[in-house]
């Protein structure tokens, strides 16, 4: 983290003086996370700024923009430049724009700017950014839409970063020896890092005995089937309540309030404050994958323990008191910690134990082992019909059409009038953009069936017991993340080449490759066996493109901690991805958004009077 | 002259000091065929070569058949490296850049930029003022120049590969200054050019781009400057015959050494960063003053001095030689009489060689000080040209070894290295006298591309090999000079270069490729391009060369989108659209991209695309799209009439089609709505707008449009439910309840009346639950705990009691449940 932290440092250093900052706001996030607002105080940055279309009114003289090299923002800055030119020209001030694009410069960008008339107005820098460490086994990129733009607009610039990153992890751990991967946008990364390789020639090569064993690339389109379902763990159900950006959720004043100590004020009710989950919460790490329905009563045991250890010290030897003391901070820290995640829970409490949640989890259990799926059919329609957010429909869908192999021609058509007519005709694009994926279709029978793949991979397993789980399918209370599962299966003996496997690889989307790189000479790898060392197990990068949520990670994290159940090796897994995500998130980028001009009419109160509670 | 029998016979004391002057080559042109009096001469640093031609400011007889001057280059032992007409104009100066390259100014301001074979690399000019004021003078230094104008004006390029002239303060002359200099920007304070100007009045001006500083001096006018190696002191010859010595910051004086001359040196250089060098006109020695004293050295030839770091460089009609301060190392061997460890242990092995017993004796009496005076003779060998003095030194060194137990073999082995690298460079075939002070100072890696710039490529790849650098630069530099060269077929060529380069790593094809399109070879740069491993160094290569289809292919290989870009817009730009919608056509990773452009970018060039492909369902929504952007509800419905003409195209989109007539029907009713109501219903769905008005009340109206748009009944009897809740209407819901059996149960009823807090409302329409366990859940939710149980009784299922207690939380239910529980058990 330190050394990610020197970057945009000396980013903003390299710029003399006062200055505006101005981010994307994909940007502003993850910068958050590596240099605090004071930091960049301290470097001069006067103001912060997000990157919106329109006026940018600022007193600074420099102006930085920082961002990713996409098309709009371009428009967007040569757009602050035109007005600031027309209005400043008359005082004579002339400002100074610097533009650091993340994490590259580009051609297509230089042009744009170039065609605007504003090119030379600028100079041009860029900041390496790439993977960026969330906690000690989760880096993202923090693309937000390459899902989006991968599969369904055909721009593959994030898998080119997702390549590069990669070649920048093999520069610092090493070669990896093994690549496997599922998915069209995995064999094009794991082609390009091969090629990158070439391209670096035998002389850069790195000489370090190899740290990571295998990566494992996955494309988020081999398995949509875990984004739709209701997360519920705690940090995913947190995600699907609050929605985690960066590590950090926004909550309500009250939720922290204890925070401050006694004599900070009342927070305001209604206002909002940020609020970091990682694993420097030591709570918040021992719980945060756990299964929701445990999180009660174990944050009333550690309750109670604190409660003890407070009342403990009546009647203490002096050296006892002393110890007490030594504990005394880390308890109090933990007491806070605490009494924020017992609000959290009881707001998410609220949440679970209404019918609603429960008919909603009824249904996709229902879907996910094939029981009754008219009953599903029905529930889908009566959530349009009660108007519930359009994504909760959509992910609905998408798990239906999954798991039954497609919709029946009439009942698509059907799906798609019902949700047209009831949230506007501007959801037509979506629904486009989802048949184009793929991801609601009419039904075709052809190959193995969701129920072939269910059984093989035992994708629903009966009888969890949440308290003490044995199996991933805890994550989903009953159902086994399919994406999880084939990491599994990869990593034993024979992969996903064994027995009936390569006939259900061909059921999902895209190729699937398992491959070796040849180590540079005078590096020795000795490949993975059972007998390996107990205390040191291989290390396997899994790297999910196009996202990845919080309950997959929380699988492949009880897979490092419990080892493998079936005999192969234990291993550790360290996941990469483009962008951290949740059903709604990602379905969310498929939406074209409408921003309708008309202004003719009367005003009135907007439309969406009908949505539910 | 045998060096060995006589190291100190060409030594001579100044003061406490030897300075030595050696002659390194006998020229190997031929005799009057460069006369140094005659000619304007300036030769490069660390040994670098000599450029002649004739002087034009001195009056000379023309001799036959050399109307037109020439302009040649030599190496620094006489070796003729190229020689051509000059026929480009009026010569003001010459000077050597780091990497030799010959600088040209002409009178007129343009600059000219030759290799050492007289390739013109680089032309450009001054600039306009430069050109009316016409160029005085110019001095270069190692990465640019300066030129003074007749109008007094300084101008500067700093970086000669982009030159972008920018001038200097004005000085503010009256008078021509009486000599100039300009001092590396490398050892400037500000890392800035800066120019010292001597002035009539006889102090020194300091010349930068922000402005002028005066020095405040009164010992001049200085006619002659020169700055030492580093850049850190300032000689200036004053028309008094006066030899000032100043440090560049012009603090102090360091001293000033009275030469009594009244005519001021043609040339002055630096030996070394200690002393100072004149060659004063008409008289035939040099004088050199150190500290405050000097010696002559007499000459046989006109020369042409060139200041080294650690010495200076004669050249002269017939030699070439080098002056310089005996080195510590070599002072202390072969000084007469000295008794340094080190001339002990050189004295000791002789002794041993000749086999006698005062061997032993000399070794045991140095003991302690063995190791250094095993060091002093390794560093000693370092400083010699000679080879048999080398080769004696390093056998002393070898010899002294033997007694240290403990000795790291490193700097002997290292030197060893170097003198093999250093003689072959030394060799007068190749004629770059490098010292090994020099040698450090230029590195191996600049002396490798030295070397290659001279076009001894084998021999810069052999001192690659041996000193295990990189030679991937050299074997491009090799590669690039062949295609260049060679006459041979495209085919054969392209397969030579690559058979040598396949072991060689990190070599650039690209570079070479485009050597080889310079050199109008189009075919065979291609050819070798496709042997370029970089893809970002390869496509834009190719973009240039005019190969934009194979760009874009070879970026598409590459899975570098912003290179695709590239490509692509390259091809948009010079291709007719059809042509360039042709060749996308059978991309489809470029066509995804053009397309992913166009909806940010173009978005007429999209729906041309989408038109080309024959995809009207596209091209229909990106106008459905478009529509939303209108502000007009006429010109959106415009929009919105092209896209169901372009969806009504095939059939598969027929269910497109339907929606989006009966969207343009909806807003046209919309827009009736709004005339009708004064209420906005535009942009709202077909449900909201049902809803809506539902609300106000005009379910008539509501039932209509229902029918028109077939919204199931289902949906319906939601939307009524819903806005019968909203508006309070019990009676309403109670009326609709009964208006048929409802097709969606009864539970939105009771929902409904639980939103509005109406238990007794709801009370109506729990018994109408068809499912017992949601109706027993819904008569708890009300309170009604009596009913609930009933429920289960009548049902006969006590397990509807034992799921109502998770439900509640009130006790006294919850002791209800119990007791009917209880009796159920009983039972």
């Amino acid at each position: 983290r330190e050394r990610s932290r020197q970057e945009p440092i000396s980013v903003l250093d390299s710029v003399r003086g006062r200055k505006a900052l101005v981010l994307d706001q994909g940007i502003a996030g993850p910068l958050g996370l590596i240099a605090e607002a004071s930091l960049l105080k301290e470097h001069g940055v006067e103001k912060m700024y997000h990157l919106l279309p329109g006026r940018l009114d600022t007193e600074c003289k420099s102006v930085v923009y920082l961002c990713r090299p996409k098309l709009k923002y371009m428009k967007y800055i040569s757009e602050h430049i035109h007005t600031h030119e027309s209005e400043g020209g008359r005082s004579g001030v002339k400002k100074d724009y610097y533009l650091f694009f993340v994490p590259r410069r580009t051609n297509i960008c230089e042009r744009v700017l170039e065609e605007e008339g504003v090119f030379g107005d600028i100079t041009f820098r860029y900041f390496d950014l790439d993977l960026i460490a969330f906690d000690d086994d989760v880096l993202s990129l923090e693309l937000e839409t390459s899902y989006r733009e991968c599969m369904l607009d055909g721009d593959k610039t994030s898998l080119f970063y997702a390549a590069r990153s990669i070649m920048k992890l093999q520069s610092l751990y090493g070669l990896i020896p093994n690549v496997k991967g599922k998915g069209t946008c995995a064999r094009l990364v794991a082609d390009m890092i091969m090629r990158m390789r070439r391209e670096l020639g035998p002389d850069e090569e790195p000489t370090m005995a190899p740290e990571i064993d295998t990566i494992i690339l996955i494309d988020r389109d081999v398995d949509m089937i875990t984004p739709v379902c209701t997360q519920l763990t705690y940090e995913g159900l947190v995600d699907e309540v609050y929605g985690v950006q960066n590590s950090y959720i926004e909550v309500d004043a009250e939720v922290v309030g204890a925070l401050g100590g006694k004599d900070a004020p009342k927070p305001v009710p209604g206002k909002k404050v940020k609020y970091a989950l990682n694993c420097s919460d030591k709570l918040y790490s021992e719980i945060r994958n756990l299964n929701f329905t445990v999180i009660g009563s174990l944050l009333n045991r550690k309750a109670k323990e604190i409660d003890e250890y407070y009342k403990s010290r009546h009647g203490m030897s002096v050296s006892a008191l002393r110890d007490f003391t030594k504990k005394l901070a880390t308890t109090q820290q933990e007491h806070a910690s605490l009494n924020i995640h017992t609000n959290i829970s009881e707001k998410i409490m609220r949440i679970t134990s209404d019918p609603a949640f429960h008919r909603r989890i009824e249904a996709e259990q229902c879907l996910l082992a094939g029981t009754n799926p008219e009953s599903s059919v029905d529930y889908i329609e009566e959530c349009i019909n009660k108007k519930d957010p359009l994504v909760k429909i959509l992910r609905l869908l998408i798990l239906l059409n999954a798991t039954s192999g497609g919709l029946k021609a009439k009942q698509l058509e059907f799906f798609k009038r019902e949700i047209i007519q009831t949230y506007g005709y501007e959801f037509i694009f979506t629904l486009n953009n989802m048949e184009k994926l793929g991801l609601i279709h009419s039904q075709q029978s052809k190959g193995p069936t969701f129920a072939a793949l269910r059984k093989a991979l035992r994708l629903v397993v009966e009888d969890i017991d949440e308290n003490n789980p044995n199996d991933i399918a805890y994550v989903y209370s009953g159902y086994a993340p399919l994406s999880v599962r084939l990491v599994q299966q990869a990593c034993r003996p024979g992969g996903w080449r064994q027995g009936g496997m390569e006939e259900l690889m061909r059921a999902l989307p895209g190729p699937s490759f398992e491959e070796t790189q040849v180590m540079p000479a005078g590096v020795s790898y000795t490949p993975v066996s059972a007998e390996s060392s107990v205390d040191h197990h291989p290390v396997t990068l899994v790297f999910y493109l196009g996202g990845v949520t919080f309950t997959e990670i929380a699988a492949l994290r009880f897979l490092s901690q419990h080892g493998s159940t079936d005999g192969s090796p234990a291993r550790d897994f360290i996941i990469a991805t483009t962008k951290l995500i949740n059903g709604d998130t990602v379905i969310d980028t498929l939406v074209d958004k409408v921003v309708p001009r008309s202004e003719s009419g009367p005003a009135g109160p907007a439309g969406g009077a009908l949505q539910g509670k | 002259m045998d060096y060995v029998s006589l190291p100190t016979a060409d030594w001579h004391q100044v003061v406490n000091r030897y300075y030595r002057k050696r002659e390194v080559y006998s020229m190997g042109w031929a005799p009057g065929e460069v006369d140094f009096s005659k000619l304007m001469a300036v030769a490069a640093p660390y040994g670098g070569p000599v450029a002649v031609t004739r002087d034009e400011k001195t009056i000379q007889a023309v001799t036959s058949g050399q109307l037109r001057p020439t302009l040649a280059m030599y190496s620094s032992s006489g070796t003729l490296l190229s020689s051509f007409i000059w026929d480009k104009g009026r010569l003001v100066g010459m000077g050597w850049t780091e990497n030799e390259r010959l600088i040209c100014v002409l009178e007129d301001g343009t600059v000219l930029i030759y290799s050492v074979f007289g390739e013109l690399i680089l032309q450009f000019s001054m600039g306009r003022d430069c050109k009316e004021q016409q160029v005085m003078d110019v001095q270069v230094w190692s990465t640019g120049l300066v030129v003074l104008t007749h109008a007094r004006q300084f101008y500067v390029v700093t970086d000669l590969e982009n030159p972008r002239p920018r001038p200097l303060a004005d000085p503010g002359l009256d008078e021509n200054p009486t000599s100039w200099i300009v001092i590396d920007p490398l050892y400037t304070p500000s890392n800035a050019v800066e120019v010292f100007v001597a002035t009539t009045s006889g102090t020194i001006l300091v010349v930068h781009q922000q402005g002028v500083n005066d020095c405040v001096l009164n010992q001049g006018p200085f006619t002659k400057m020169a700055v030492s190696p580093t850049g850190k002191f300032l000689a200036c010859f004053t028309s008094t015959g006066d030899l000032w010595v100043y440090p560049t910051d012009f603090r102090s004086e360091l001293y000033r050494f009275p030469t009594q001359s009244t005519l001021t040196p043609t040339q002055m250089a630096w030996c070394g960063s200690d002393s100072i060098v004149m060659l004063f006109p008409k008289t035939e020695y040099l004088l050199m003053v150190t500290n405050g004293d000097w010696v002559r050295f007499a000459l046989d030839d006109p020369v042409c001095i060139v200041g080294e770091v650690d010495g200076l460089r004669i050249l002269s009609n017939s030699t070439c030689e080098f002056l310089q301060r005996v080195p510590d190392a070599v002072e202390e061997i072969f000084a007469v009489g000295s008794t340094a460890p080190a001339a002990t242990l050189y004295d000791a092995a002789e002794h041993f060689e000749r086999k006698s017993s005062k061997a032993d004796e000399h070794i045991r009496s140095i003991k302690t000080e063995l190791p250094a005076a095993v060091s002093q003779c390794i560093a000693a060998a370092g400083h010699e040209f000679s080879y048999p003095l080398q080769r004696q030194l390093l056998k002393a060194a070898s010899f002294g070894k033997c007694f240290l137990e403990f000795h790291s073999p490193k700097e002997f082995v290292e030197m060893c290295k170097t003198l093999r690298v250093l003689n072959a460079v030394r060799h007068y075939e190749i004629g770059i006298p490098l010292t090994y002070e020099q040698y450090k100072q230029l590195t191996p890696q600049i002396l490798v591309d030295r070397l290659v710039n001279r076009h001894q490529h084998l021999l810069a790849w052999r001192i690659c090999d041996y000193l295990e650098l990189k030679a991937d630069k050299v074997m491009v530099h090799w590669a690039s000079t062949k295609v260049k060269q060679s006459d041979t077929d495209d085919r054969e060529i392209a397969q030579m270069i690559v058979q040598k380069l396949e072991k060689v790593s990190g070599v650039s094809y690209a570079e070479i490729a485009s050597a080889a399109y310079k050199f109008g070879r189009p075919k065979l740069a291609t050819m070798l391009l496709d042997y370029e491993p970089r893809a970002g160094d390869q496509v834009p290569l190719l973009i240039s060369m005019n190969e934009d289809e194979l760009a874009l292919s070879k970026a598409i290989e590459s899975g570098d989108t912003d290179l695709m870009y590239l490509a692509l817009l390259y091809l948009k730009r010079t291709h007719q659209q059809r042509d360039f919608l042709r060749i996308v056509h059978d991309k489809p990773v470029a066509m995804d991209l053009l397309i992913a452009y166009c909806r940010q970018q173009d978005t007429e060039l999209l729906k041309d695309l989408f038109y080309f492909f024959n995809q009207p369902e596209e091209t229909a929504a990106v106008a459905a799209l478009e529509s939303y952007q209108e502000r007009d509800l006429d010109s959106r419905l415009k929009r919105m009439h092209a896209a169901l003409k372009d969806y009504s195209e095939n059939k598969e989109f027929q269910f497109q089609a339907r929606q989006t007539e009966e969207q343009i029907k909806l807003l046209l009713l919309q827009r009736e709505l709004e005339a009708s109501y004064n209420e906005k219903y535009v942009d709202l769905s077909l449900s909201d707008t049902l809803y809506r008005l539902c609300i106000a009340g005009e379910s008539k109206r509501a039932a209509k449009l229902r029918t028109e748009f077939k919204v199931p009944d289902k949906r319906f009897w939601w939307i009524r439910i819903k806005s019968l809740s909203e508006t309070r209407d019990w009676d309403g819901i109670e009326k609709l309840s009964k208006e048929k059996k409802s097709p969606i149960g009864y539970e939105p009823f009771v929902e409904a009346c639980l939103d509005g807090r109406n238990t007794q409302e709801a009370m109506k329409y729990i018994p109408k639950i068809v499912a017992p366990d949601k109706r027993a859940e819904y008569y708890l939710m009300v309170g009604a705990v009596r009913e609930a149980v009933d429920v289960a009784l009548k049902e006969k299922d006590p397990d509807i009691i034992m799921r109502l207690r998770t439900k509640t939380t009130n006790r006294d239910h919850l002791a209800f449940l119990e007791s009917a529980l209880d009796q159920f058990q009983k039972r």
